[in-house]
């Protein structure tokens, strides 16, 4: 299943963020959102679509290559299968550089996630689980998941606490 | 006899060993299992759940207040407090308490009883979605609805806080005290186990020492039957020759009767005394070596004139070989000299005897007397005999032993062996050096005056375990 959606291979993903991150590109203003903003990133980024922030609508957000992530969570009950694009994606698309991201949620909950964690592990920004799209009342829209069952490592309360869910704003450092 | 009163001990130190092994087997699978127990300890004590829970149920109870907050100022008529600002903060409320349905939290939860009173809870907050959609400014019948019913949820939510908390403080407790307990129990194991590996190897030790001893005496048993064999045969090789003479004499002179000469009576007669006189000292000396063995040789030390004791000693072998060259230069031994003269006398006999007997007739034995150092005697007897190999010559002293080169001349193997008990008895020692074909020379040495007497009944032991 998650072959079937395999996210480019590295030489491809470098080279691709290689261009998203070309001067030539950057001048090029992406897209702006048409539908309601469901996440914002923003601070050290090189490709904003409004003012200084790179705002995504749900379409966005689908439009980028999905990944199907099948795991348990702290949270919920059973393994469940989230979809959305991968972390390191969506920044690759706003051009961000930088080391860290400040996540913050609707709730105002902000954890900082060091930017290797979406280079190492293929952490996604899940938009739907068993197919079901994440609304408010569920951790939606936008909840980050991580592989925890597939990377042992990744199963320690400091992981656990980077699950942020009804993520609004990542901000780069 | 012997073997079967060890058997018993054996036993029970084979028992002795089964069970200091059960035992640290015991205490070896005991702490085993307690620290298999202590990690179980020790991964109950990671609280993630229960903090979860606190945590979640707080962040529950501030988006009730905000969720209130943000009704208040629709109702007030705030206009950044529009139907959508609402709509969000009831939403984000409805996830965070549903959070708590889900998971790991909703078994906190039911740890706590709570569950039932989190669903009504839960369905009241639920129920006021129609009223939340529709508000509009100025509904303050509406606004008091939803405020008792976000105040009701707030207070339970700070209620399954508080008893999370709690209760995770006392389920601390108790770990640490079955912690503390468990590490308690884990060193009284390796104590044990400790303890009963020592006492193990106690055992062995001991088992150890035992066979030895066991060892040892056998080996000493071994050497006893070895030297009994040597004896029989020596006494039966030995007796056999002046027996075979006397017989014969006598048949002779039976088969002759009257008819033999005077002169051949006379010359019959000397062989059969002088087969007599050999079989009488090999007798004596067969029971000194007897004496030797039981440890009865008894010292009854008295000041001696030890050159006339060798003087004497040379006359009788004198009277016994009148061919034997005796040499002697006593001058240089002590005047006085505190000794057992019987012994000393038989020690010094048996030296000069040998080395008559060991030498071809007409070569000479030197008997020179010296004093040694603190007013010992040192007594050589030098002879140009057969010698001894050099091989042999560290065995020369032991009892029954003859050497090689004395094949074919009278001895029982007792009279160096005899020479050396009666020289350490007098904490005195003989000593020999020797060469094949060219001769031997003995050297006796006594102190002035014995040791007392327990130290010479010590060497008599050893001597006569030797």
């Amino acid at each position: 299943m998650r072959d079937l959606l395999r996210p480019p291979s590295f030489p491809r993903r470098a080279a691709l963020s290689l261009l998203l991150a070309a001067p030539a590109h950057a001048q090029s203003r992406p897209a702006a959102p048409t539908g309601p903003v469901l996440l914002s990133v923003t601070g050290r980024i090189t490709r904003p679509n409004r003012g200084a922030q790179a705002d995504f609508d749900r379409a966005m957000l689908e439009a980028l290559p999905r990944h199907r992530l099948q795991t348990g969570t702290n949270w919920t009950s059973g393994i469940r299968s989230f979809e959305g694009p991968l972390a390191r994606d969506v920044l690759a698309a706003a051009g961000a550089e930088g080391e860290r991201v400040r996540a913050v949620a609707l709730n105002d909950y902000t954890i900082e996630i060091p930017m290797r964690d979406f280079t190492e592990y293929d952490v996604i920004l899940a938009m739907r689980m068993d197919g079901q799209v994440l609304t408010v009342r569920n951790k939606g829209p936008v909840w980050v998941v991580y592989p925890r069952d597939h990377h042992s490592e990744l199963r320690v309360s400091l992981y656990d606490s980077r699950w942020i869910w009804q993520l609004r704003t990542m901000q780069v450092l | 006899m012997a073997v079967a009163a060890a058997d018993l001990p054996r036993k029970r130190r084979l028992l002795a060993t089964l069970g200091a092994g059960a035992v640290i087997a015991a205490f070896f699978v005991s702490l085993v299992l307690t620290c298999i127990h202590l990690l179980r300890l020790e991964r109950q004590l990671t609280p993630h759940p229960g903090e979860s829970v606190v945590w979640l149920a707080s962040q529950a109870q501030y988006e009730a207040m905000r969720t209130l907050d943000m009704v208040v100022r629709r109702v007030a008529g705030d206009p950044e407090a529009d139907e959508a600002a609402v709509q969000l903060r009831y939403d984000v409320l409805l996830s965070r308490m549903a959070v708590l349905r889900e998971g790991r939290p909703l078994l906190r939860v039911q740890q706590t009883g709570l569950e039932e009173t989190m669903e009504q809870q839960l369905a009241a907050v639920a129920g006021l979605e129609p009223a939340m959609l529709s508000l509009q400014p100025e509904e303050r019948a509406a606004e008091a609805m939803i405020r008792a019913a976000l105040h009701a949820a707030a207070g339970f939510l700070r209620e399954l806080a508080n008893r999370v908390l709690l209760e995770d403080q006392q389920n601390a407790n108790t770990l640490r005290q079955a912690r503390g307990q468990a590490v308690a129990e884990i060193l009284f194991y390796v104590v044990g186990v400790l303890a009963s590996g020592m006492l193990l190897m106690l055992v062995l030790v001991r088992q150890r020492k035992a066979q030895i001893r066991a060892e040892a005496s056998l080996e000493r048993e071994r050497e006893v039957s070895r030297l009994h064999r040597a004896f029989v045969s020596m006494v039966s090789h030995q007796f056999r020759t002046p027996l075979a003479i006397i017989d014969s004499s006598a048949q002779r002179m039976i088969r002759r009767g009257t008819a033999m000469p005077p002169e051949e009576v006379f010359s019959r007669a000397g062989k059969i005394r002088e087969a007599t006189r050999r079989l009488t000292r090999l007798m004596e000396s067969t029971l000194n070596a007897a004496r030797l063995e039981a440890g009865e040789i008894n010292m009854a030390p008295r000041e001696t004139d030890l050159a006339a004791l060798v003087r004497e000693v040379c006359g009788h072998q004198q009277e016994i070989a009148p061919a034997a060259l005796l040499e002697q230069r006593l001058d240089g031994l002590p005047a006085r000299l505190r000794c057992d003269p019987t012994l000393v006398e038989q020690a010094v006999a048996n030296l000069v005897s040998n080395a008559v007997k060991y030498s071809p007739p007409g070569s000479p034995v030197v008997l020179r007397g010296l004093t040694g150092p603190g007013g010992s005697a040192v007594l050589e007897v030098v002879d140009q005999g057969v010698g001894i190999p050099a091989d042999e010559l560290p065995r020369i002293f032991d009892r029954f032993f003859r050497a090689r080169t004395a094949e074919g001349v009278t001895g029982t193997g007792i009279g160096l062996a005899f020479v050396r008990h009666v020289a350490r008895l007098h904490g005195g020692e003989v000593t020999v050096t020797s060469e094949e074909g060219k001769g031997s020379t003995f050297v006796l040495r006594l102190p002035p005056a014995p040791p007392p007497a327990g130290g010479a009944q010590a060497g008599a032991k050893e001597a006569a375990l030797a």
